[in-house]
């Protein structure tokens, strides 16, 4: 059915083209080598307030991290723990560029957590982000 | 690979109307390998693999692939799938290429359509109302349904990214069978019982699927490599 289209046609219609990685049952685990710290990396999360919470109240996360080296870091995941509807997402703001929400399908139940990766190819250094969310009403 | 995408392309198919038009998206499979990686590895860390480390980003941009895929033979736990969602303070659907990836057990209970499911969440759709996190979707009718049919002998019936809901007083009875199609208001589905996929306004992924899928045609621009099983 696909040699049907042209290339032309398939950009004219709502072609999204897909890469599958199939995954193989097992392999042989990773080989154990030399094991190097690459550098020292400090993460602080400050959650305000954090305490006398009132529904709908927006909370500010604060996330810090730094790289005291000596080995640079190029690329970093900040994941959150899980949740299901604690939150208004709606209305989140943040300044973290690449942030993303994940949701998990389990065989009964789903939950939702936030992945923010910096991966832009610079080395980290220090980064400060801020994210403010809301309690669900 | 290529059965599911078959079966996803019929998924999109079968969901389509007037107001979607026809077909929802159409979607080809450009390249499928596997991966050397051990099976122990997290669903989660699967995720960030996807997203953030080679061969994966290489062969995806090698490819074009406007969204890429794990498929796990094995389950991580209890857990079926993950996927990013666009939407929410996340990228909106024009900026979303780099998240643009998910992960799906080849076979897992919760769903006959597993790799269905988590395709769609790529493409902004959600739960059923009683299994999402809040009224926060990309577009406000985007939900699964489910429903019962009057005759209280029969099962109900749900769509692709529907739970079975079985928390009292919502109940969808009997085995409440999964039907290969994502909600839409004008599409029914005709078995033992006429099942109508979505509600007017209110459960209608496939609308998100169909409002998506022009941008996600670009997350990947093309490299001229359609064809990629050699047929020409």
């Amino acid at each position: 059915m696909q040699a049907e289209y042209s290339p032309t046609d398939l950009n004219e219609m709502h072609a999204a083209q897909i890469l599958l990685l199939s995954f193989p049952f097992l392999l042989s685990p990773a080989l154990a080598g030399n094991i190097m710290v690459p550098a020292d990396v400090s993460v602080n999360l400050v959650a305000e307030p954090n305490s006398g919470l009132v529904s709908g109240q927006p909370i500010t996360f604060t996330l810090s991290a730094t790289n005291h080296g000596p080995e640079p870091v190029d690329v970093v995941a900040f994941s959150s723990s899980q949740f299901t509807n604690e939150f208004e997402v709606f209305i989140a703001t943040t300044d973290c560029e690449g942030l993303g929400l994940v949701v998990g399908d389990t065989e009964f139940s789903y939950f939702y957590y936030y992945v923010w990766g910096l991966t832009d190819g610079a080395h980290l250094k220090s980064v400060k982000r801020e994210f403010v969310i809301s309690t669900l009403l | 690979m290529q059965q599911l995408m078959d079966e996803t392309q019929q998924a999109m198919v079968n969901s389509a109307s007037a107001q979607t038009g026809f077909p929802l998206a159409e979607v080809n499979l450009v390249h499928a390998q596997e991966i050397s990686r051990n099976a122990s590895q997290s669903m989660w860390s699967d995720l960030l693999y996807l997203r953030d480390e080679n061969p994966p980003m290489a062969l995806r941009d090698y490819w074009a692939a406007d969204i890429a895929m794990l498929v796990r033979k094995t389950p991580d736990g209890g857990l079926c799938g993950l996927a990013y969602i666009p939407g929410y303070d996340a990228p909106q659907p024009a900026g979303f290429s780099p998240l643009a990836v998910g992960v799906a057990v080849h076979d897992c209970t919760f769903s006959p359509a597993n790799f269905q499911h988590e395709f769609a969440h790529l493409l902004g759709a959600n739960h059923n109302p009683a299994n999402t996190l809040n009224t926060t979707e990309l577009i406000c009718s985007a939900f699964g349904h489910w429903a019962n049919p009057q005759n209280a002998k029969k099962s109900g019936k749900r769509t692709i990214m529907s739970y079975k809901v079985n928390n009292p007083p919502l109940l969808c009875r009997g085995d409440c069978t999964q039907v290969f199609n994502y909600s839409n208001s004008e599409v029914d589905y005709m078995g033992d019982w006429t099942f109508q996929t979505g509600v007017v306004d209110t459960r209608e992924n496939a609308r998100v699927i169909a409002e998506v899928a022009p941008f996600a045609r670009d997350w990947k621009l093309s490299a001229g490599r359609i064809f990629a099983d050699g047929f020409e």
